[in-house]
């Protein structure tokens, strides 16, 4: 059960990391299997979420710049004229 | 207040196409009204009493109307077929300067904004992206910014354009260019959120281009309309032609053919016609920034019932608008790269025209009581009207004449339907060859412009662009009919539309439908009332005589059969099918453009295995986007967030309605949390179960990069 559950949290970290943005090497790899490890050390019971609260302590993951959705406000008006 | 630029070439251009105008719309206004008249003569003369009594009367008055629209649609064709041969209008706008003198105009700054609500989102962003890309390739990208002007309510959608504007940037590298705004409150409809825009934003650009969601145009163009807006500062719309392309569905191919093959000869003859007083069509135009702001805010109608309240069909009321500001409006059908889609089925054509049949019965207060508008811009309101009103109107003719029938047939001959005046009885005179006359008359009237378009196909040369004579020949058969099938269907759906305008009935304004076929369940619910009607009308001419029965055959049995019309048609498998049979092709096709290609199959967004709500909770860095760009506001009622948000954690986003979805997407905390639960949820739950779904859809991506890597 707890293999399944390591195997479970291996790709689970894995994505969460492709999906950040960290490119996945050896050596990212490998830190994974150790935090996996720690984790399983710690409490197995519940290894996914614990493995995951410490992700952020393990990994830097990227923050690239965002978008700015607008520019900033340049005010003017709409002018309504008279119907009739 | 008039701002218009004054000089003297300008004034002299003016007075130049005016003239032409005033002759022009003379000589049509001549030629609609003899041929309407000698219509009427002929229709007195086929009817017994000779138009002696009130129903007749009716019929007579009902028949000018309808005779008068249709003779305006032939006359326009025939001018478009006159100009063409010419080889294009001279007193055109886009003729006024050679390719030299455009190249050496600078640009301008211009924003091109695509006002949205709820519509497919991987398509309308390919679209943009097809526009943007081509934008580039001519050099000039750095005059223009883009918008995404978003009203979509649903969660879903909103944060699915979000997600999609952030991989747009990052695959173009446009961030600071493209730009995307949610409105927290739609008011206005689509009119409301351009003003929003131009409020927020509109000092910042000389010029904006409206696209709509389906609109795509080509940078060339987007460049030359830039260049023709500066080269004439008295101009304040500049209207394109929209092409019909994509079309998946045998109606969406219909459409599409008919606009191509017929659109030139019509709309080369109402530019003619309209010259600088031309309507505008509410996107795929140009528009001066700072005399739209100055002169096209809309108030709000302020008489009864339809009369009253947001103008809904705002676009040739902001014509009207500027026209009456005394800037010019043009429509230029020799603009090319403008395109939009046809709506793939009936159903959600019919759709589209209820809304449009009631902003346009609208105009009829400004028609009638608008201050100050041109002539010419209350005829286009007029021609909207009547282009839903000719309908009703065609019906109630149809009644009249199937009551004139049964009275002839049932009641005894009335010889002195004149008692007061006449001493000498009225003998009852029936001239069938007269009768046919005018039927044949009317369909010449309807078919004519169409053989001229194909005659116009073939002296410009471009037979191989729809696949060749034969193919060409057997389309345009195809379309007549399809075209004679559909035309009772519309009438009796505007018919109700119009009914239902005129007694205010309030509309759900909703995105439209642009890629779904039509089940037949559907299909038979929606044209019962047509079908029963049509075979109530059919049964009841039978039994009354049978010349009468064979009269209502080409307007009963269209609908009697509507629900398969509408059925078959909508299917893309049977638009595929002609496709290859290489019917129906029109000259993108043919040339596969590279513009056009870009939409054909649009790329799908990342997410599409979950939807954007899903989405926004689960991938790491769609919930970083969109919890950086949730609203920095104070949520009055912490305890339904809190309430939703537990909702949402143990049962998904379906537990909760679209208010409270909306509640939770626009709140940072709400995200944050619901994305740390979803990733720390076992495989069983709700969220663990759509987490597996999405790195499995991950994983698939990532094996398929690298397999496209090694290649």
């Amino acid at each position: 059960m707890s293999g399944t559950l390591a195997e479970q949290a291996l790709a689970r970290v894995l994505s969460y990391l492709h999906g950040a943005g960290v490119d996945i090497t050896p050596a990212v790899t490998a830190d994974v299997l150790r935090l996996i490890g720690q984790a399983l050390m710690d409490d197995p019971q519940r290894l996914l979420a614990r493995v995951m609260q410490r992700l952020p302590d393990h990994f830097d993951l990227p923050a690239p710049p965002l978008p700015s959705a607008v520019p900033a406000l340049h005010r003017g008006s709409i002018r309504y004229a008279a119907q009739r | 207040m008039n701002d218009v630029p004054h000089d003297t070439r300008l004034e002299r251009r003016r007075r130049h196409w005016k003239r032409a105008a005033v002759w022009r719309r003379s000589l049509l206004s001549l030629l609609v009204l003899s041929q309407t008249l000698a219509g009427v003569y002929v229709m007195i003369s086929v009817l017994p009493y000779h138009a002696s009594n009130y129903l007749e009367q009716s019929i007579v008055v009902l028949f000018a109307v309808l005779f008068a629209w249709i003779s305006v649609g032939f006359w326009t064709a025939m001018l478009g077929f006159v100009v063409r041969r010419f080889g294009g209008d001279r007193f055109s706008l886009v003729r006024r300067h050679d390719a030299a003198r455009l190249r050496a105009t600078p640009l301008a700054r211009t924003a091109i904004v695509m006002p949205i609500y709820n519509e497919p989102v991987s398509r309308t962003l390919a679209g943009l992206r097809a526009t943007i890309e081509s934008l580039r390739a001519t050099g000039e990208l750095d005059y223009f910014d883009f918008y995404v002007l978003s009203d979509s309510r649903d969660a879903d959608v909103w944060l699915a354009e979000r997600g999609g504007w952030q991989r747009l940037c990052d695959d173009l590298g446009v961030q600071g260019r493209l730009f995307y705004r949610h409105r927290p409150v739609n008011l206005n409809f689509k009119s409301g959120n351009v003003a929003d825009f131009l409020r927020r934003w509109g000092r910042d650009y000389r010029y904006m281009v409206v696209l709509d969601a389906d609109s795509l145009m080509g940078g060339d163009t987007l460049v030359r309309l830039v260049r023709h807006m500066e080269l004439e500062p008295g101009v304040g719309i500049l209207q394109t032609n929209p092409t019909l392309v994509n079309a998946r569905s045998a109606f969406a191919r219909f459409q599409q053919f008919a606009n191509q093959i017929y659109g030139p000869l019509f709309s080369t003859g109402l530019a003619a016609i309209q010259l600088g007083e031309a309507a505008y069509w509410g996107h795929n135009a140009i528009i001066r920034c700072d005399a739209f702001m100055a002169h096209c805010g809309l108030r709000r109608l302020p008489g009864l019932g339809l009369f009253r309240g947001s103008i809904m069909s705002h676009d040739f009321v902001e014509a009207a608008y500027m026209g009456r500001a005394g800037y010019e409006v043009w429509m230029e059908p020799e603009l090319g790269e403008s395109y939009e889609e046809s709506p793939p089925t009936l159903v959600d054509e019919l759709t589209r025209d209820r809304r449009w049949a009631k902003g346009n019965l609208q105009h009829l207060w400004l028609f009638l009581v608008g201050h100050k508008l041109r002539f010419a811009h209350r005829m286009a309101f007029l021609n909207g009207i009547l282009s839903y009103l000719a309908s009703p109107i065609w019906l109630v003719f149809l009644i009249l004449t199937s009551i004139e029938a049964t009275r002839l047939t049932l009641w005894p001959i009335n010889y002195f339907p004149d008692r007061q005046s006449s001493m000498f009885p009225v003998w009852p005179e029936w001239h069938p060859h007269w009768a046919v006359g005018l039927i044949l008359s009317t369909v010449f009237l309807l078919f004519f412009p169409k053989l001229l378009a194909i005659v116009d196909v073939l002296l410009t040369g471009r037979r191989r662009q729809f696949g060749g004579f034969p193919h060409l020949l057997v389309s345009v058969l195809g379309e007549l009919l399809v075209s004679t099938l559909l035309a009772p269907i519309r009438m009796l759906a505007h018919s109700r539309y119009v009914l239902e305008a005129l007694a205010n009935m309030s509309l759900h304004w909703g995105g439209q439908n642009r890629d779904e076929e039509t089940g037949w369940r559907q299909a038979l619910l929606s044209q019962a009332p047509g079908t029963v009607l049509a075979l109530g009308w059919a049964a009841f001419a039978w039994w009354l005589d049978r010349m009468f029965f064979f009269w209502s055959l080409p307007v009963a049995l269209p609908l009697i059969f509507a629900a398969p019309t509408s059925v078959l048609l909508s299917r893309v498998a049977i638009g595929d099918w002609l496709r290859r049979r290489r019917l129906l092709i029109t000259p993108e096709e043919q040339q596969r453009s590279v513009l056009v290609s870009a939409i054909a199959e649009p790329v799908q967004l990342e997410d599409v295995v979950l939807n954007g709500f899903e989405a926004a909770v689960i991938d790491p860095s769609l919930n970083r986007l969109h919890r950086h760009h949730a609203r920095r506001r104070r949520v009055l009622d912490q305890d339904e967030l809190a309430h939703c948000r537990e909702r949402c954690r143990d049962l998904g986003p379906a537990a909760l309605n679209r208010r409270q979805l909306n509640l939770l997407a626009h709140d940072a905390d709400s995200l944050a949390i619901l994305h740390e639960h979803a990733w720390q949820a076992s495989a069983r739950g709700f969220w663990g179960g759509r987490l597996a779904i999405w790195m499995a859809h991950q994983s698939e991506r990532r094996s398929h990069d690298t397999a496209r890597g090694l290649e």
